[in-house]
């Protein structure tokens, strides 16, 4: 029996995953049967006009339905809780600033940040702890993880706007005054 | 501040929904379309104690905030306002500017949240499959790692253990009395010398000299308290260094 084209074998990996799929799991799957990157490519573009996209996260891929057809996906059990005015802020100065510790959430914020904020965040699977900064009282320091671009439709981080087109440049930068 | 009830009701500040006195500012000053970056301090001074002045309802721990907040605004009005007195006292100038770029730090992260919110959510606006089945495993790997859930286990193992009797073995390490006698003793007020060089020589490497550098430490604090040493460090993490204070021209 023949292989199966290699374009196929990677969309049928992608049907099937529960998961986002890193390039490294597809080509180690694909073996010498193709090289995954250019064949994930075109299968974005195939997929372009159709009710279900192919998206990249990172270096991260997965099938998603088209933003557009939302509204004929009616679910019948309710959606991801509403995030608080806090919570989305607090992802706001973890997303763009990070490494975040919470003394710098605090001081953009102007307030303390609860216990139950970061913890809604890291249960959620958008934020994580990564190492601690070397600094009085080595304070962990916060990140986003692919999760987190999964959620908001990100393909990176790159994807966030630059603060500094609103004329805001250098705002989440801190000196030695903070 | 209103007080409400006559007859000794509560004082209360109402600040609906404001999240602290930083939200309650950028609200006045977006109000007024205050450009942040040429934010005028008197004109947000005088709307936030006004708004704090008809506040009618109230609550007492969240007031204490805004009140600190309204006395400092208060007291930067005021060094705004008067000729430099040049006493030392930090800059007006830069303390607004610092108030501003606060300001602007906490809408340009409003602004990030609110871009965040407007995007295409996963299972709000966008899908993944309904079934998956996930790929297969010719070996079953190692269970997905779960931060959270990690973090809730850890404590509850923890507490589960059997209670143990705890038993402590005297050492001989150095006491905070003997830190304090031999850092009043050796101390001179001629030169700054490191916290390290007051050991007492002969050390074992590891934890007794470690002890004997953290019972120097706390001996040191308490010397400056009493005004008979003075420390000094260059640097977060750089060498502490002592020195006496001769006696009677201690502050």
């Amino acid at each position: 029996m023949s292989d199966p084209p290699p374009k196929a074998i990677v969309e049928a990996m992608l049907f099937a995953a529960a998961e986002p799929l890193s390039e490294a799991e597809i080509q180690a799957r694909l073996g010498g049967l193709g090289e995954a990157l250019p064949l994930l490519e075109e299968l974005r573009r195939d997929y372009r006009d159709r009710g279900v996209r192919l998206e990249r996260q990172g270096r991260r891929w997965a099938l998603r339905t088209a933003p557009e057809t939302a509204p004929f996906l009616v679910r019948a059990d309710p959606g991801p809780r509403r995030l608080s005015k806090a919570a989305m802020e607090t992802l706001a100065v973890i997303a763009w600033r990070q490494p975040a510790t919470r003394a710098e959430i605090e001081a953009v914020r102007g307030v303390p940040v609860a216990r139950g904020t970061l913890d809604v965040l890291l249960g959620a699977g958008w934020v994580r702890p990564k190492g601690r900064r070397e600094a009085p009282g080595r304070p962990v320091t916060w990140v986003t993880t692919p999760g987190f671009l999964d959620a908001f439709g990100l393909s990176s981080l790159d994807d966030l706007p630059r603060l500094d087109e609103l004329g805001t440049s250098g705002l989440f930068r801190f000196d030695g005054a903070d | 501040m209103t007080r409400v009830g006559e007859k000794g009701g509560p004082f209360v500040v109402a600040l609906d929904g404001f999240e602290g006195p930083l939200d309650l500012l950028l609200d006045l000053a977006r109000k007024d379309r205050i450009d942040l970056k040429r934010l005028s301090v008197l004109r947000l001074a005088e709307q936030y104690l006004a708004y704090l002045e008809t506040a009618a309802s109230l609550r007492l721990e969240v007031a204490a905030d805004y009140l600190v907040m309204a006395a400092w605004l208060a007291y930067l009005k005021s060094e705004l306002l008067l000729p430099k007195a040049g006493h030392g006292a930090p800059d007006p100038e830069a303390l607004a500017d610092d108030l501003a770029l606060r300001l602007q730090r906490l809408d340009a992260a409003r602004w990030g949240a609110d871009w965040l919110k407007a995007r295409p959510r996963l299972a709000e606006a966008r899908f993944p499959r309904g079934m998956p089945d996930g790929l297969g495993r010719e070996r079953a790997g190692d269970p997905a790692p779960d931060l959270p859930a990690l973090l809730d286990l850890y404590p509850r193992l923890m507490t589960r253990r059997r209670r143990t009797d705890l038993r402590l073995v005297p050492r001989a390490h150095m006491t905070l009395e003997a830190a304090l006698e031999r850092l009043a003793r050796l101390a001179t007020p001629f030169a700054w010398r490191e916290l390290r060089a007051f050991l007492p020589p002969g050390l074992e490497t590891g934890l007794p000299e470690r002890a004997a550098l953290a019972a120097s430490f706390v001996a040191g604090l308490e010397l400056a308290r009493r005004g008979a040493v003075e420390i000094e460090q260059a640097a977060a993490f750089a060498p502490l260094r002592l020195r006496s204070i001769p006696t009677g021209e201690g502050p």
